[in-house]
């Protein structure tokens, strides 16, 4: 940074004590005595109250330009820099842990989709039957084409509201189709697995196997490459993330932080000695802050923090 | 690398004339860099115009640069910076907008006002940190005084007129922009 000279300096420590809110009679007219004693000091006052003004006007004219705004701007400006690494020549680096960062920022696969969610973004969609698709955060779907009513689950987390209408409306993903008339249902695929849960009427679950099965509400199942599997006990899909909660009944923690993750930015990792830990409650998903403090004080656990990149959840020795 | 040593204050013709010929000299070798690291063409065209022009704008008496790539390559490095910052806070307003409902959102406009706002501010602070930037929105925008923030940011009334000291600071004195 510059060096100021010895009255940019004195001006510094004048406007330091300006703007505390608390400035005394007495330094008040130590202030005009420093003012009056030069005319440099003068100058240099105007320019740094410029100075200083300059870069604020932009925000103070924002409830006028863009009413509403302004709450927005101030948080943006409280977003922290990524540390300056950008040197022409130097490729940045490629570990695991960079290119999860990198993937976390952008999601790639995310941004070809013809509806999709970031991190912390729920978000409600409107196909052209009708029918509505609601994506937990970081989620993808596409829309089927061809006539055919209803989508593709990319990634992540869904409640479909599948209206009356013909053709059948199909949910499809990697490990089968879900296909109904009219119907209520919440469905989360990753790469090794699909799960159901239907809330209201009925699905017609088509599995990878060629088996079919009838669910019907209240009624779960997983899907997988090799068909259907038993749906391990508290993992079935709920709506409840939907009004931002994580309701965990003896889940594994290794699960409760997947459900976690679209919600940070920063990544979570879970040490194996921890990850089968069990954990019960609800949890924000808004706060994930407030998420990990809960398990904190629950369970035997250390949370080791790099920054707002990483967080690792360990055991507690 | 040598020191610039600012000149008077209007650039005269011999600054153009000046940048100018470094312009010939480099602008080449600076495309063929950002091109590199930003692998758009287009992009890395206009960073390389915008340093360029940065030149002409600045107050440093060119002649007298011993290293011109290297000065060159710190104008650019900024600019750098700013476009990938610029494009974080762009990244973080979409995504707090796609929840705002439809009624209530900004016209693209707005958006570009509350952009320009942010962007214009965000480079006066540099690298000014988070608790350092709350205070001094807090004292600037909201007019309150030391003792007030403290309290609302949890912290001591000292460490917050040490985080307005340094706020000052950076705000008055930091080079902007390289003028």
């Amino acid at each position: 940074m510059a060096m100021a000279d010895r009255a940019t300096e004195q001006a510094l420590d004048w406007m330091l004590v300006q703007r505390s809110g608390r400035m005394t009679a007495t330094q008040q007219e130590a202030f005009a005595q420093w003012l009056a004693s030069d005319s440099r000091h003068a100058d240099v006052w105007q320019r740094l109250q410029a100075r200083l003004a300059q870069p604020l006007a932009g925000l103070k004219a924002l409830e006028q330009r863009a009413p509403g705004q302004l709450d927005e701007a101030r948080r943006l400006l409280l977003v922290p820099r990524r540390r300056r690494a950008v040197q022409l020549g130097l490729v940045l680096g490629a570990g695991a842990l960079a290119a999860a960062l990198l993937e976390r920022q952008v999601p790639l696969a995310g941004l070809l989709a013809d509806f999709s969610t970031g991190t912390g973004e729920r978000r409600r969609f409107t196909l052209d039957d009708g029918s509505a698709i609601t994506l937990n955060a970081r989620s993808a779907a596409d829309r089927l084409g061809d006539g055919a009513r209803g989508c593709v689950l990319r990634s992540g987390e869904a409640l479909v509201e599948a209206v009356a209408g013909a053709p059948a409306f199909e949910l499809r993903t990697a490990h089968g189709r879900l296909r109904t008339a009219q119907a209520r249902f919440v469905v989360r695929t990753d790469g090794a697995a699909s799960d159901l849960t239907v809330l209201q009427q009925s699905v017609q679950c088509l599995a990878a196997d060629g088996s079919q099965r009838l669910l019907a509400a209240g009624e779960s199942l997983r899907l997988t490459a090799a068909g259907p599997q038993p749906l391990p006990a508290g993992e079935a899909p709920d709506a409840d993330w939907l009004g931002g909660w994580l309701v965990a009944e003896d889940l594994p923690l290794a699960r409760v932080v997947e459900r976690l993750q679209p919600y940070r930015a920063g990544v979570l990792q879970v040490a194996a000695s921890a990850a089968s830990l069990r954990v019960q409650g609800s949890f924000p998903l808004d706060d994930t802050e407030r998420a990990l403090r809960a398990l904190e004080e629950t369970l035997p656990l250390q949370l080791r923090r790099f920054g707002p990149l990483l967080t690792r959840i360990e055991r507690r020795a | 690398m040598s020191e610039p040593v600012p000149s008077p204050a209007m650039p005269a013709p011999p600054h153009r004339e000046a940048v100018r010929g470094l312009f010939v000299a480099h602008h080449g070798w600076l495309l063929g860099r950002l091109q590199r690291k930003l692998r758009q063409l287009a992009q890395a065209e206009d960073l390389a115009s915008e340093a360029f022009c940065q030149l002409l704008g600045s107050r440093v008496e060119l002649s007298l640069l011993r290293e011109p790539r290297a000065y060159l390559t710190r104008v650019a490095q900024n600019l750098l910076f700013q476009h990938y910052r610029a494009q974080e806070l762009e990244q973080a307003y979409l995504r707090s907008l796609a929840a705002w409902p439809e009624a209530l959102a900004p016209s693209p406009e707005e958006r570009l006002e509350v952009m320009q706002a942010v962007l214009q501010l965000d480079r006066a602070l540099g690298s000014l940190p988070v608790a350092a930037r709350a205070a001094f929105l807090m004292n600037q925008l909201d007019g309150l005084g030391y003792a007030e923030i403290a309290q609302r940011l949890g912290l001591s009334e000292r460490t917050v007129t040490r985080h307005m000291a340094q706020a000052l600071r950076q705000v008055a004195l930091a080079e902007r922009a390289f003028d």
